[in-house]
């Protein structure tokens, strides 16, 4: 007989396990206080989406939660018995006397591709009266509707309540887009100094002046006319290009090592013309004209220097 | 001399240059360079294979200066008395002496060409050196002089036995060492086998026009030509510059593929060398229309002035010429001019 009766005990123990949690009385609202926190998205959702709810629960005397009932990692929600395609992933639980704290996190697996609704189904937590055990109620979490879709679910959700300038139907986090606009940006932006660099007449950058440009800024700005200097620096600058002492003769070493020189090789013949004439012959005489050529000469040896074209108007010759 | 004579002079220069041209192939540059040394009054080496034209070049230089010509054969038995007189019986069936070729033209003696001078015994050098240090000679209990001569020697590269190397102090006292090498140019070789014009030395010669040149004025227009190219300071400096780098190439960043530039120098050129070096500069610059010289002045003669004065460590003396083309190009790429 006692056998029976302890059978039965734990029959029915195991009865009360499964049965539906909806069949129980609901817990009168004076004995609890349920606060959600819902995520600010409602639309747009797209499969591996997370979804972080948290929910403030304060059970009073002589009420006390079962810890039982509430979710577990690794339920799928059905919904008519067919699975939702949300999971839970994570649940937190911060427990403080009768206060508890839950913070769920759920994703979405579904792979529905026309406009459907989803929602996280109600949940039923279940309290017992610590005073009388075999009194167990219930008190229900409402669902959360979302929609796994860029397209609003008529009667659910209002889109027009949930549009940003950040975050479309298509985006879901918008700080990953955020920091990808910035770092596009920043990469066009350098890629732009580069390009302005390599393609333009003048150096911008600090420390890529090489030889010519540094020249021709310092003889510019010069009032005075010095043409035996100018023409000894631009001798050095050939020379140090060339790694060789450059004459007329051996120009083709300076076109070796660099073949844009050979688009002024007219001008590097009179250019040799004149620091002969002025250097060696004493023939010629501190000359603006001569002077201001050889400027303008000094600055196509900075575009040869930096292999950029030199349009044959550009060449210009002079007599001597 | 007035600078009009001097022009006079280049015309008449440039009309030999073109005489001798005409009958040598492919020899330009050489012939330039012989005619540089006529008007710098310097000896010349002259450089090259047998059977390349540098007797026929040389005898259609004098034949265009004018004044003797003389030349002997260097060989091992030859004495420095071969140089001066021989001895013979005559008809008489007495002995006779004659004098021998450096005296045969007396003071006109112009061009001396001594063919093969390292076959030669150091004691028949020693004699050409003082002839062509002083321009004298003492013979017969009297003094010779040969105010207007210039000396050709030509050493043989290719063979070495039965040679004595001219030593370094003698290659000095040459104000040239020039190269002479068979013409590249197809033409040219084709012309120098089938143009029958040149199987005859002797009548190709006769072609050049005689005494172009005043041979007894060369004196006074190589001194004048001295005197008239100027040299700025720059080149004063460069020059300088080119000296230092001649005694101690790697000071000048010269560098030579397998060679450790370090040890490659015991002696570098000599004052007299770089002087010589100038006179020449100056005379291409002359003969180039110019009154000053120029850095490519000095290019064109700085090889064949400077190469044959460097004295090699022992170890790199067997590949003298091809060491020394390098390292005298390799100088004049790395030592600036400006």
């Amino acid at each position: 007989m006692h056998r029976l009766v302890f059978l039965l005990i734990i029959l029915n123990v195991n009865l009360f396990a499964f049965e539906d949690p909806k069949n129980f009385p609901d817990l009168n609202e004076k004995y609890f206080k349920l606060s959600i926190t819902e995520p600010d998205q409602k639309v747009g959702y797209h499969v591996g989406d997370i979804i972080k709810r948290q929910i403030n629960l304060i059970v009073n005397e002589p009420y006390s939660l079962i810890e039982e009932s509430l979710p577990i990692v690794g339920y799928e929600k059905r919904y008519r018995g067919q699975l939702l395609g949300i999971t839970l992933q994570e649940v937190k639980k911060t427990n403080q006397n009768n206060i508890h704290k839950l913070d769920l996190t759920y994703q979405i697996f579904t792979n529905n591709v026309v406009a459907k609704p989803a929602f996280i189904t109600a949940d039923y937590y279940r309290v017992i009266n610590k005073n009388k055990p075999e009194e167990i109620l219930k008190i229900r979490v409402p669902e959360l509707t979302i929609a796994v879709s860029p397209i609003a679910i008529f009667g659910d959700i209002k889109v027009e309540e949930d549009m940003s300038d950040f975050r479309g139907p298509l985006l879901m986090n918008k700080e990953k887009y955020k920091e990808l606009i910035i770092e596009s940006i920043l990469m066009a932006i350098i890629s732009i100094i580069f390009l302005f660099y390599v393609y333009t007449r003048f150096t911008i950058l600090p420390g890529f002046k090489k030889i010519f440009l540094p020249v021709y800024k310092k003889y510019k700005k010069r009032s005075n006319i010095e043409t035996d200097k100018l023409i000894i620096e631009l001798h050095q600058g050939l020379n140090k290009i060339s790694n060789s002492s450059i004459f007329e003769k051996n120009l083709n070493d300076l076109y070796k090592q660099n073949p844009s020189f050979k688009n002024i090789d007219t001008e590097l013949k009179v250019f040799f013309k004149i620091s002969n004439n002025m250097l060696f012959n004493k023939a010629l005489k501190n000359d603006g004209e001569i002077f201001s050529w050889l400027l303008k000469f000094c600055f196509h040896c900075h575009l040869c220097e930096k292999k950029l074209p030199i349009k044959s108007a550009d060449i210009n010759l002079i007599k001597i | 001399m007035a600078k009009k004579n001097l022009a006079d002079w280049l015309k008449s220069a440039k009309h030999l240059e073109k005489e001798i041209t005409n009958v040598i192939l492919g020899q330009d540059n050489p012939i330039r360079l012989i005619l540089i040394s006529i008007f710098a009054r310097g000896h010349v080496l002259l450089e090259g294979d047998v059977g390349v034209g540098k007797t026929t070049m040389l005898r259609a230089v004098a034949r265009g200066i004018g004044g003797g010509y003389e030349r002997i054969e260097g060989t091992i038995d030859l004495m420095p008395n071969d140089l001066i007189y021989h001895t013979y019986l005559g008809d008489d069936g007495k002995p006779h002496v004659d004098k021998g070729p450096v005296l045969r033209s007396g003071e006109d003696l112009s061009i001396f060409f001594f063919n093969e001078i390292n076959r030669a015994r150091p004691q028949v050098h020693s004699l050409m050196l003082r002839i062509m240090a002083e321009k004298t000679l003492s013979a017969f209990n009297k003094e010779y002089h040969f105010p207007h001569l210039v000396v050709f020697a030509d050493r043989n590269q290719v063979e070495k036995e039965e040679t004595f190397e001219i030593p370094s102090a003698a290659r000095d006292r040459f104000m040239m060492e020039i190269p002479i090498v068979i013409p590249s140019d197809d033409k040219l070789m084709t012309d120098l086998i089938f143009d029958t014009k040149f199987h005859n030395a002797d009548k190709l010669i006769s072609q050049v026009e005689p005494d172009i040149l005043n041979f007894n004025e060369l004196n006074d227009v190589a001194t004048e030509i001295q005197s008239n190219v100027d040299a700025t300071q720059e080149l004063e400096k460069y020059a300088l510059n080119l000296w230092k780098a001649t005694i101690n190439p790697s000071s000048f960043n010269v560098k030579i593929s397998d060679i450790d530039v370090k040890r490659l120098i015991i002696s570098g050129s000599s004052p007299r060398g770089i002087s010589m070096m100038m006179k020449c500069a100056r005379v291409n610059a002359w003969m180039n229309n110019r009154s000053s010289v120029l850095p490519e002045d000095i290019h064109q003669i700085f090889h064949e002035t400077i190469a044959h004065r460097l004295v090699f460590n022992p170890v790199y003396e067997l590949r003298r010429t091809e060491i020394a083309r390098e390292l005298t190009t390799e100088i004049i790429n790395k030592v600036s001019a400006h």
